[in-house]
């Protein structure tokens, strides 16, 4: 699964377009998608639009659990407001809400009141929506694969090892940091999961299927 | 500098930035493939992707493209745009503070390797900027011309 001739991220080349079988069979002009509501001929801001577009397609509860889904640090209500495109009355009480749910991590202090997503809560659902894969096992043999090709390349046990190293990186080496650290989690999210699928598979009346009933994002299959 | 700057990559918000595009494009989003590891072969299903590759149709030019996008935990992103004979790139990398490039920057098609400041707004979820970069390529397709990308100050708002 490793082509060994591309060492570096082959998909930065120019020459990588679709083609043959890849090209759709119905010949569709742009006025048949038309998959914007709002008129992009006279764009004039790509900003204003794409929240536009965003408020067109989703409530404000789904934008305010988006936002506060991607937030690994402390936000007041305010700057997720902003960020959702709703109120920042409208934040604050769907993100109490949220708090209630245990999906919002809740911290009051003598400045503000901040949130930031539940890292428990959102661990959990990682793993959960991982556990319905039939393939974990290939999964994580590729993902060792993956840290057994780093540490020989580096002669070198961790990615943080190699960051505080007297080496210095050059830009594909950090790259290859970004990815060791992100083989080392997968590994660790898919053994996880394989646990708990285990555990399901030896738990007959298991009700976990049904435990996270909002389980991260759809796949698109 | 490099994109990413050592973080991890963030799976949730290219699969995030997947169905964003699904559900914006409808029939225009073609298929959606995924690296579940660095150098391993594209794949149908996601797992933890590292990577993905959605085909859009129509193209500039031509019947239709790629882009390749990428999160990484720093809140770094790559949508990377190519149909034949045609690319560009919309970046936000956190290194180029440290340099004289723009950290929300734009690779302009016929000249990607520059760097011009990018119009899209900081700190903005994958939601936001997927679709503010497929409008942006959706101008260029209305037109049969990606001159609307080539100059994006053409995309801001004066």
């Amino acid at each position: 699964m490793t082509d060994s001739s591309t060492p570096a991220d082959e998909s930065d080349g120019p020459a990588v377009f679709p083609r043959g079988d890849e090209l759709p069979d119905e010949d569709l002009s742009p006025d048949d998608i038309a998959p914007f509501v709002a008129d992009t001929s006279g764009l004039s801001d790509i900003n204003e639009l794409a929240t536009a577009e965003w408020k067109a397609s989703t409530t404000a509860d789904e934008r305010i659990r988006a936002v506060l889904k991607g937030t690994v640090s402390p936000n007041t209500a305010r700057e997720i407001a902003d960020t959702a495109a709703v109120s920042e009355t409208k934040a604050r009480n769907t993100l109490n809400s949220l708090a209630e749910e245990g999906l919002a991590a809740i911290e009051r202090t003598e400045a503000g009141t901040t949130y930031q997503r539940d890292p428990d809560r959102y661990l959990i659902e990682q793993i959960h929506r991982l556990s319905m894969a039939d393939d974990l096992v290939d999964r994580i043999q590729a993902a060792k694969a993956e840290i057994a090709d780093y540490r020989e390349r580096y002669d070198t046990d961790t990615p943080d090892e190699l960051l505080v190293s007297d080496r210095t990186l050059t830009a594909e080496e950090l790259s290859d940091v970004s990815h060791w650290r992100t083989a080392v989690r997968d590994v660790e999210y898919l053994r996880a999961a394989y646990r708990i699928q285990q555990a399901k598979r030896r738990t007959p009346t298991s009700n976990l299927e049904t435990s996270v009933s909002d389980g991260g994002p759809a796949s698109t299959h | 500098m490099v994109l990413g700057n050592g973080t991890t990559l963030d799976p949730d918000a290219i699969l995030v930035s997947v169905n964003t595009a699904a559900d914006q494009l409808g029939r225009g989003f073609l298929r959606a493939q995924y690296k579940n590891t660095r150098h391993g072969s594209y794949e149908d299903a996601p797992s933890r992707p590292r990577e993905a590759r959605i085909t859009v149709h129509p193209g500039i030019h031509q019947e239709a493209g790629y882009f390749d996008i990428q999160w990484w935990a720093n809140g770094d992103y790559k949508y990377h745009y190519r149909e034949q004979g045609l690319e560009f790139r919309f970046g936000c990398e956190h290194a180029n503070e440290s340099t004289t490039h723009p950290v929300y920057h734009f690779h302009p098609p016929h000249d990607v390797d520059s760097h011009v400041p990018s119009c899209i707004g900081a700190n903005h979820p994958p939601e936001r900027v997927t679709r503010a970069v497929l409008a942006t390529w959706w101008a260029a397709v209305r037109r049969g011309d990606e001159a609307v990308v080539t100059d994006p100050t053409l995309l801001c708002s004066h």
